[in-house]
């Protein structure tokens, strides 16, 4: 039996949230909103040739693993990150390295965690933990959407970690090992801010960052007559569905994402970055208003909601309002 | 969250950490259940789902699909992702989903997928359907 002395603490984004517990195990104090910042989390992408539960996938974040290995590359810490084919394999190599004293990060599928609140089980594989000890019986589980510590049975352990399906985690772990005695935060959050708003403005291809949003936009004004109302609102509801539920902090990531820029531009001394935070933290409440108002047209047997070209404007104004807020941040030092 | 709202909560699972925006105070963050918008579209998710496994079961009945398309609707899954579960091939588990062929189908086979479904081949012969 293992059990190590692991702070559970609650996120709003599964990854960026076991990466500041994982760090802070090892005495290494870097909040949530900071994680996601210096991993660069924020983005936009919206891909319509791709179908996830039966409509287009929509996202608001960069692929699963990158927040966490972008994150301890910058620092200078070092991990170790596995995949593997045989799921008994890693369950023997997770034994291992919990026995070594390491708390460990899991990417898992949602759909059969035992845990989870039953609204969240959907098929998402993209979901993130922390295994920190062990029972004759039960692994030990630090999840941040849970109010508390769970646990979770070798069985339901190894399945959640194989679970198939689009991004599958193929029992995918990361912890981190070893940690350099002094790093440069400073250059790390420049460099996320810089990543970040490079993403949103300077990729040349239009389903990505502020053009993606537009395009999402364009795409929107036509669903009504294209797919007709009631596939429309589910179309809509699926967007709605990737800003919003579990695991964004809400607003697609924007509230996290404004809560990191306050901290950079404190930490930085920058008065100006502190100011676009203010600027973002109203775009986040803008696209929560979208989504609310958007909301509406996704309640069964209800009159007619929002019309779809106010919403796509509403949108048209996200867009405008982040190339802003991107196009002042990537000029940072 | 005011009162009235809160009476509309749907989901009272669990409580998250949520970030917000506040123009006067700036930054906050608290814990709480998912405000009323954000269960809404949570609902439409699983209305949805609900929709299309009462469509299969007309189906069923109509014997038009094979009882492996209820357990597939109701395990959230479609195609790529059964085969990856149980490593039958796509176009087979196409042809499993006619009723005629379904019903020919060997022990074995039906094992492999009653054991993805977590049921035995008696309830995936029977799905629950009035």
């Amino acid at each position: 039996m293992t059990e190590l002395n692991f702070e559970h603490r609650q996120a709003g984004h599964c990854e960026s949230g076991v990466t500041s517990n994982l760090l802070n195990y090892h005495k290494l104090s870097l909040s949530e909103p900071m994680a996601f910042g210096i991993g660069a989390g924020l983005f936009f992408s919206y891909l319509p040739f791709l179908k996830m539960q039966h409509a287009p996938v929509t996202s608001f974040r960069v692929w699963p693993g990158m927040v966490f290995s972008r994150t301890t590359k910058v620092l200078g810490i070092k991990t170790h990150i596995y995949r593997f084919r045989d799921p008994k394999a890693s369950m023997d190599k997770l034994d291992e390295v919990l026995a070594q004293g390491f708390p460990v990060g899991l990417q898992v599928g949602t759909f059969h965690l035992p845990f989870f609140p039953p609204e969240y089980r959907m098929h998402y594989n993209m979901h993130n933990m922390v295994v920190y000890g062990k029972t004759d019986d039960f692994y030990l589980i630090s999840d941040t959407v849970m109010e508390q510590k769970v646990r979770i049975s070798y069985d339901d352990l190894m399945r959640v970690r194989f679970a198939k399906g689009a991004f599958a985690p193929r029992g995918r772990m990361y912890y981190p090992y070893s940690f350099p005695s002094s790093f440069d935060l400073k250059h790390a959050i420049i460099k996320g801010i810089r990543k970040t708003a490079g993403n949103m403005v300077r990729v040349p291809f239009p389903l990505i960052g502020t053009k993606g949003i537009r395009y999402l936009a364009k795409q929107m004004r036509q669903w009504p007559e294209k797919l007709g109302e009631d596939k429309a609102s589910y179309y809509l509801g699926q967007v709605l569905r990737m800003e919003e539920e579990v695991g964004t902090a809400g607003a697609g990531f924007r509230f996290i994402y404004g809560t990191f820029l306050d901290e950079a531009g404190t930490f930085l001394k920058q008065d100006w970055i502190k100011e676009v935070a203010v600027e973002m933290g109203h775009t986040a409440n803008y696209w929560r208003q979208f989504s609310y108002l958007g909301s509406r047209n996704c309640k069964k047997r209800s009159g007619p909601g929002q019309s779809f070209d106010e919403l796509a404007d509403m949108l048209m104004e996200c867009a405008d309002r982040e190339e802003k807020i991107f196009r002042n941040l990537v000029k940072i030092r | 969250m005011s009162d009235e709202e809160n009476k509309e909560l749907i989901y009272r699972n669990n409580r998250e950490l949520h970030y917000g925006f506040d123009p006067e105070k700036g930054y906050v963050a608290r814990v709480d259940y998912q405000y009323h918008g954000n269960q809404t579209i949570i609902q439409q998710g699983w209305d949805a789902a609900e929709d299309r496994l009462k469509e299969v079961s007309v189906k069923i009945s109509a014997g038009k699909l094979s009882p492996l398309a209820w357990h597939m609707e109701k395990n959230l899954m479609e195609l790529p992702m059964l085969s990856a579960y149980t490593g039958i091939m796509k176009w087979r588990i196409k042809r499993h989903l006619k009723p005629g062929i379904f019903k020919k189908l060997k022990p074995g086979l039906l094992g492999r997928y009653g054991s993805v479904f977590n049921i035995t081949i008696e309830e995936l012969k029977n799905p629950p359907i009035n």
